[in-house]
């Protein structure tokens, strides 16, 4: 039915919370972009018809009908009458008035289907990035293969566009510093020290008190600041959070 | 701004306002110094945008007063002794936190209704440089994506993001001005019409309400009352 396939792509896009998403669904996405491209060219041809209609005479008062895009029905009854002498081509001009505005209608709506459902996960994508420091390599590769090329460079260019921000801020309130910008915007922080189990190997950090090495199963107290992108990304584990 | 310490003040801030709640209506305009120091404009202004349905003024000045204050303050920790410089580090990194955090909020809405605060200079005036090269980078990086991934296949009629439709149904996502927010009343209003259909009620210092933003929103730009 019309319309049912634009249907399909918004109950998909209800179904994205912030913890899960369904893979791109580039079947659908092409789907109603055709229908609405069919929809659109079928439209334009019973208007084309209609202008000739109307050129060859038809009433003022259904010309200036046709032009606002038809009013309630009650005038359409009215316009009808008026028009009453014409038979045939009379009930012709209407199917396809009424066709031409169904169809206008549905590409709308088809329209706004496809754009809630790449709002949708373009929102996802953001708090993703979020959830990684906005770094897009950091992106568990079970969720980057459920993001269609196209979203995974949206991706890519909003870490960019949001590291441009950041420095752009940081030049011209702390030049000299940092604001962690990426650093967990939920709560405040409460410890200035946090004590770490190394669950995956880190390698070497640099701290304000000298040079770290974060072997797995390692146990270590330090800053929280040099290191809350690591617990953030599970690679090490923070003991007895308060 | 005097106080070498910042964090001291959020706490008595917060001591200052359970001592103004319980104690008797201490009816005085805004104004008490305790208010006025940039980290309490600053804190108010974040309270004030997290709760807001729409982006208020930007506070340049409370923010780069108090960066300044931190980079002093960070200076000053490498001669302290241990016990105080971690004291100190800690409260930089509050400020750091309230920095952030009001920024992201900031950016949130940005992201939320980037066309709707590009749209109009009175909107665009809200912005900071920064916040506008980012809203104008967003809203081109969000049209480019939905062009590569439907948009450029549809006819070209069909392309723009702003129009209206014939239905009087506007593209550009808005902000809902008519969300509920509660207030604190800062300084006593007086009577004030909530309503058009109902009678004025008198707004005191400290009264805390649950409105519609639309309702306060002149109110809170002149800082009479503020969100909590």
């Amino acid at each position: 039915m019309l319309g049912d396939e634009a249907f399909r792509l918004a109950k998909e896009a209800r179904d994205i919370t912030a913890g899960h998403i369904p893979a791109y669904n580039e079947e659908q996405v092409r789907l109603v972009t055709q229908e609405t491209r069919y929809l659109w060219a079928r439209r334009e041809e019973m208007n084309d018809r209609l202008r000739v209609a109307e050129s060859q005479g038809m009433t003022s008062q259904l010309q200036s009908q046709a032009l606002l895009g038809g009013g309630g029905s009650s005038s359409s009854q009215v316009a009808a009458k008026t028009a009453a002498a014409d038979g045939g081509s009379q009930t012709q001009y209407e199917n396809d008035n009424g066709q031409a505005k169904l169809y206008g209608l549905t590409v709308r709506r088809n329209k706004r289907c496809l754009l809630a459902y790449h709002q949708r996960r373009m929102g996802f994508v953001r708090g993703l990035l979020w959830s990684v420091h906005l770094a897009p390599s950091l992106v568990p590769a079970e969720l980057l293969q459920r993001l269609s090329p196209e979203e995974q460079g949206f991706a890519r260019e909003y870490a960019r566009l949001n590291a441009a921000y950041r420095d752009a801020v940081e030049e011209q309130l702390c030049p000299a510093d940092s604001l962690d910008w990426t650093a967990s915007g939920e709560l405040p922080p409460r410890d200035l020290f946090v004590e770490v189990r190394v669950v995956r190997d880190c390698g070497e950090i640099v701290t304000e008190s000298g040079v770290v090495n974060l072997q797995p199963g390692t146990q270590h107290y330090l800053r929280r600041s040099d290191v809350e992108h690591l617990l953030t990304i599970g690679y090490l584990e923070h003991i007895n959070p308060t | 701004m005097e106080t070498a310490d910042p964090h001291a003040d959020v706490a008595m801030d917060v001591e200052e306002r359970a001592e103004a709640e319980t104690g008797s209506e201490a009816e005085s305009s805004v104004g008490d110094d305790a208010e006025d120091d940039d980290l309490s404009v600053l804190m108010r202004a974040w309270v004030n945008e997290r709760g807001a349905p729409e982006l208020l003024e930007y506070e340049g000045a409370a923010l780069e007063n108090l960066m300044e204050l931190v980079e002093f303050q960070t200076q000053r920790i490498a001669s302290q002794p241990a016990v105080v410089a971690n004291i100190l580090r800690m409260d930089v990194d509050r400020v750091k936190y309230l920095v952030r955090s009001y920024l992201r909020a900031r950016l949130a809405k940005i992201e939320r209704h980037t066309a709707h605060y590009l749209g109009s200079p009175e909107h665009r005036a809200r912005l900071s440089q920064n916040e506008l090269d980012y809203a104008q980078g967003f809203a081109a990086l969000e049209e480019r994506h939905l062009r590569r991934s439907f948009l450029d296949q549809l006819d070209p009629h069909l392309r723009r993001l702003d129009e209206t439709a014939a239905e009087g149904m506007d593209m550009v996502p808005r902000p809902d001005l008519d969300a509920a927010v509660f207030c604190r009343v800062r300084a006593t209003v007086g009577e004030f019409q909530f309503d058009a259909s109902e009678d004025p009620i008198v707004m005191r210092r400290n009264n805390i309400f649950i409105t519609r933003y639309s309702i306060v929103r002149s109110l809170l730009a002149d800082g009479k009352v503020e969100l909590i």
